[in-house]
């Protein structure tokens, strides 16, 4: 199954990408004014790029359905389960940035993404995440002003 | 030309302050350090550190941005030589002679070659910046919409044509950046345009962001996730580490010829360092009495490549610095990085700030021989930190990644925008789709609107007439177009050519 997706993935991304002119084209049309080429409106740019778009993303996909099925790039060699889980750190930690705080929030999902990259032992991941988290908390927030996120802790 | 050079002179004062020269260096260090490291490359390198410079005086600012800039180039190369890695695309050629050099027992040999060749092609690309871009900044100032227009689509065509493998991906990555630079308020009638009642996208998709996440997310993403040998570093010692005579006796016309040439080849929009690198490095072996050596580390062979993509880099500052108008996504960087110290490169940049213009030509220089003088002691440390596992840098790297994508607007949405942008550039670049066409058409998205509009306008929606009536324009969409045709003729028969030989 994985096989056979990654074998068509060239093929999904041109039919997503020709949906996502279609979709810049409806919103355009339905949300905006156009204008005429003699007094062209905030519309103008997006319909002609989205109609650009579509144009190029069903040439496109001619080629992608007659060209054979291969794995593009380095899919092949990608471990899914890291990656799917590398973005699912991004996304928790995105999502809770606010409420815990960031060195908190950057701590504990810096210590995961460590281990998720293979680094071996939890006391070692656990002072390396405290350490990096604090510093780039202190650089940031003290040596920048950047006010960082501060949630319920820091 | 008196008056250009004491310009220059009062750009020496400038930026000769205790306080530029801390940020010259510090600027040069960070970018090595980051260009030593393999995948990062020179835009996620200069997005990731550009909020380090937020609060600082405009002209320390640009001087540390293109400290960070250059150095991230001048470390690229320390991998390619040391491990066979390339750290940036544009050094892809120094592992050709570098390594084979190193494994020979001459690395530190090796590394200076680098150091002294990209200095050189610096200080000529420098020089060549210093009159090029004052020079075309005089003739912009008569261009109008028209010509802006005719130079952005040239760009554009161009950058389809020569900076991807598929013309066609190409022009889709165009299409969708520039639909992507659509989303937010509209600029010349306020109106909110893909925005789906979401406030934070009203003022659009920060370009910083787009590059954290589409550079950055998608690399660290990529070393993570990927196995991938972290190779072996060779040993070098720093007696070996200076060139003999004979040395640079076969390399000073190679690095003056290739500084030239890949001057010439980075005023190409969309031709950028890269590709200056395998012309030079071409052109070397074409005019040397050894051909047969090349390959195998011969001192040339890291020469040529190491000035052209220098003197390259420099050349892509041109259009930049006097049109505004930035043809790769590294250049597009770096102009956000000037806009957001509320510098805007354009034909008037050089006649309204001649302080800042020449302020940053002299932190060139300048910075160019901090590098060179940084670069040949710091190469023991760069090698160690080669060392390094990158299991725990690249996590760490992730999480600097998300201070600086939160310090661009102090916005978490922007921090959410940079993980999407990743996770869709990491599969839009894995099937061969043009990245850097879609920054640019995303970065370039105003300038091509306000101009395309305003052109419609003045002719009453007549492109053609427009054109017409203004020669150069037409010049020089034509030549655009006949570029783009004879790298699509080129690229469909290789196309054809390739499946009928899959199908065999």
């Amino acid at each position: 199954m994985k096989q056979l997706i990654l074998e068509r993935v060239r093929k999904i991304v041109s039919i997503v990408l020709f949906l996502v002119g279609i979709l810049a084209l409806v919103v355009t049309l339905s949300t905006m004014k156009v204008g005429s080429f003699t007094k062209p409106q905030e519309g103008f740019t997006p319909v002609l790029f989205s109609i650009l778009l579509i144009g190029f993303s069903i040439l496109n996909i001619v080629i992608e359905f007659i060209t054979p099925n291969s794995i593009p790039g380095e899919l092949k060699d990608v471990n899914w389960k890291k990656f799917f889980l590398y973005f699912a750190i991004c996304i928790v930690y995105v999502f809770l940035v606010k409420k815990i705080g960031f060195a908190t929030d950057t701590f504990i999902c810096l210590a995961l993404m460590l281990k998720l990259a293979g680094l071996k032992g939890w006391v070692k991941t656990i002072v390396i995440s405290l350490i990096v988290s604090v510093l780039i908390w202190a650089l940031f927030t003290l040596a920048m002003g950047v006010p960082l996120p501060a949630g319920i802790l820091i | 030309m008196f008056d250009s050079l004491l310009l220059l002179l009062n750009g020496f004062v400038d930026c000769l302050s205790l306080m530029n020269i801390f940020c010259a260096i510090v600027g040069s260090l960070l970018g090595s350090l980051i260009g030593v490291l393999p995948g990062l490359g020179i835009s996620g390198t200069v997005a990731i550190l550009l909020p380090l410079t937020y609060g600082m005086s405009p002209l320390s600012a640009l001087i540390m941005i293109s400290g960070i800039y250059f150095g991230s180039q001048y470390g690229g190369a320390i991998t390619s030589i040391l491990v066979n890695i390339p750290g940036e695309a544009t050094s892809i050629v120094t592992c050709f002679d570098g390594h084979p050099m190193a494994r020979e027992g001459k690395a530190g040999k090796a590394l200076c070659i680098s150091s002294i060749a990209s200095f050189v092609g610096g200080f000529i690309g420098t020089l060549g910046l210093t009159f090029a871009a004052a020079a075309l900044a005089r003739v912009a100032l008569s261009f109008g919409k028209v010509e802006f227009f005719a130079i952005v689509v040239f760009g554009l065509l161009l950058l389809t044509s020569i900076s991807g493998k598929n013309q066609l991906k190409g022009l889709i990555s165009v299409a969708l950046g520039v639909l992507l630079g659509c989303v937010g308020l509209d600029s010349l009638y306020g109106k909110a345009r893909f925005t789906f009642g979401i406030v934070n996208l009203y003022s659009g998709i920060d370009f910083v962001t787009f590059i954290m996440g589409a550079y950055g997310i998608t690399e660290l993403l990529k070393a993570i996730c990927i196995p991938e040998e972290q190779g072996e570093v060779l040993e070098f010692s720093l007696r070996d580490q200076f060139p003999n005579k004979k040395d640079y006796k076969e390399c000073w016309l190679p690095t003056l010829r290739a500084s030239v040439l890949g001057f010439a080849v980075g005023l190409v929009p969309g031709a950028g360092s890269t590709l200056s690198t395998f012309f030079a490095y071409g052109m070397e072996k074409g005019l040397s009495k050894h051909p047969e050596k090349f390959g195998t580390g011969v001192p040339e062979g890291i020469a040529a490549p190491e000035a052209a993509n220098n003197a390259a880099m420099y050349a892509g500052l041109v259009p930049l610095l006097s049109l505004g108008l930035p043809f790769t996504s590294s250049m597009a960087l770096l102009m956000n990085a000037f806009i957001i110290h509320g510098i805007t490169p354009g034909p008037l940049f050089i006649s309204e700030h001649p302080d800042l213009f020449w302020g940053l030509i002299a932190s060139m220089f300048l910075g160019n021989i901090i590098l060179l003088i940084i670069n040949l002691p710091f190469v023991g440390l760069w090698a160690r930190l080669l060392k390094v596992d990158f299991n725990i840098l690249m996590p760490l790297i992730t999480f600097i990644t998300f201070a600086g994508g939160y310090a661009i607007n102090y916005s978490v949405f922007d921090m959410g925008m940079m993980v999407a942008c990743g996770f869709v550039g990491f599969f839009l670049g894995q099937c061969g789709y043009n990245m850097a066409a879609l920054a640019v058409g995303l970065f370039l998205s105003p300038t091509f609107e306000g101009s395309l509009l305003g052109t419609m306008t003045l002719y009453h929606g007549d492109i053609f007439a427009a054109l017409w009536d203004r020669k150069l324009a037409l010049v020089i969409i034509i030549l655009g177009i006949a570029a783009f045709i004879f790298s699509s003729v080129k690229s469909s028969r290789k196309f054809f050519a390739e499946r009928n030989a899959m199908k065999a």
